[in-house]
Formats: structure tokens, C-alpha cells, sequence
């Protein structure tokens, strides 16, 4: 009985990080430029960088 | 960026749905805040990153359709920008500044079909942290 417990609470725990997905920079993180299409506003029909 | 501030710029793998009610929304937050602090336009990006060629004119209706006013759509090819590590499977990497010059408050990042009403939320509240009160 305590080892299927055991057992459920660690693929329990697997799936939970698994959900996990990081992309791109994180919390407190200085990013830099880049060039990209703007298609309406001030900018637009022109590539600048909007950082 | 020269003329707007920025407060958050969001990567997106392609319009959906959810994304457009997202999109919408943001655009009307903007508006309030911007009648509440005029000068400097707000900042919020969505960037689609897609090699779809037809993509800007997919955008340009959506702007012309839903009347967005303050969110500023943008197009680039489907790998990102490679100093963004964006992961492939994130349909949608929301970055939300504050804190710092180009500095990352808060991250969301979801993965296909889990842009929800809860999700939705938890970036409009993010979003509100760094607009002007």
C-alpha cells in the first residue's frame, strides 16, 4: 500500500515538471534588441525593434 | 523603442482564437491607462513569429477588423529572435517589463491550447502591474 502511494506521488511529481516549460528570458532578466515587422501603429509597414 | 514605452511584448505562433480575445483585451487596458497618463504611448508587442508569407495581411485584418487601437502587431519568421531562446513548444512566451531598463518582471509561458480565460487573466494582471495608475 505505501509503496503504490509512494510510487503515485512520484509520477504525480514527474507530471508536474514535465507541464514545466521555460521560453525565453526570465524574471529579472535584461534583454537586448532585435528587428521586427511592425504591421500597424506609429511604425507601421516598418522593421525596428520594439525593446 | 523610439515613441512608445514598453510594457510588454508577447510571442505568438499564430492567431487563434483565444490569442485575439487576449489581444483585445490588453488593447482596451491600454486605452484606460493611456486616458489615465497621456504623453509616451504605451508599449505591448505581439510578435507572431511564422513563416506563413500571407501573415502581414492576416494581421492587418485582424488590426482593421477588431479596431486595436494600442497593441502594436508584428511579424517575424518562425524561430524568433535566437537571443530570445524561445522553446518550440511554447505557443505563446509573454513578457511583461518592469523593475529595470528592458528588464523581465514576470514570464508566461504556454504551451498549444492552454491560453484559457484563467490564463488570460493572469497576464492582464500582470500587465496592470506596470501600467500607469
Amino acid at each position: 500500500m505505501l509503496l503504490r502511494s509512494t510510487l503515485a506521488a512520484v509520477l504525480l511529481a514527474g507530471s508536474a515538471t514535465a507541464e514545466e516549460l521555460k521560453s525565453g528570458p526570465q524574471p529579472g532578466e535584461r534583454t537586448g534588441g532585435f528587428s521586427t515587422l511592425f504591421v500597424n501603429g506609429t511604425h507601421a509597414g516598418q522593421k525596428r525593434c520594439p525593446v | 523603442m523610439q515613441g512608445y514605452g514598453l510594457n510588454a511584448v508577447i510571442f505568438a505562433r499564430g492567431i487563434s482564437e483565444p490569442l485575439i480575445g487576449l489581444i483585445k483585451q490588453m488593447d482596451r487596458q491600454l486605452e484606460d491607462a493611456a486616458r489615465r497618463k497621456g504623453s509616451t504611448p504605451l508599449g505591448v508587442f505581439v510578435v507572431f513569429c511564422n513563416d506563413d508569407p500571407g501573415l502581414q495581411q492576416k494581421l492587418q485584418t485582424l488590426v482593421d477588423k477588431e479596431g486595436l487601437k494600442r497593441v502594436v502587431l508584428c511579424a517575424t519568421n518562425a524561430a524568433g529572435p535566437p537571443r530570445y531562446r524561445l522553446a518550440r513548444e511554447a505557443d505563446l512566451t509573454a513578457l511583461i517589463y518592469g523593475g529595470g531598463i528592458r528588464t523581465v518582471a514576470a514570464n508566461i509561458t504556454l504551451k498549444p491550447g492552454k491560453l484559457n480565460e484563467k490564463r488570460t487573466e493572469t497576464i492582464l494582471k500582470e500587465l496592470a502591474r506596470v501600467l500607469p495608475r
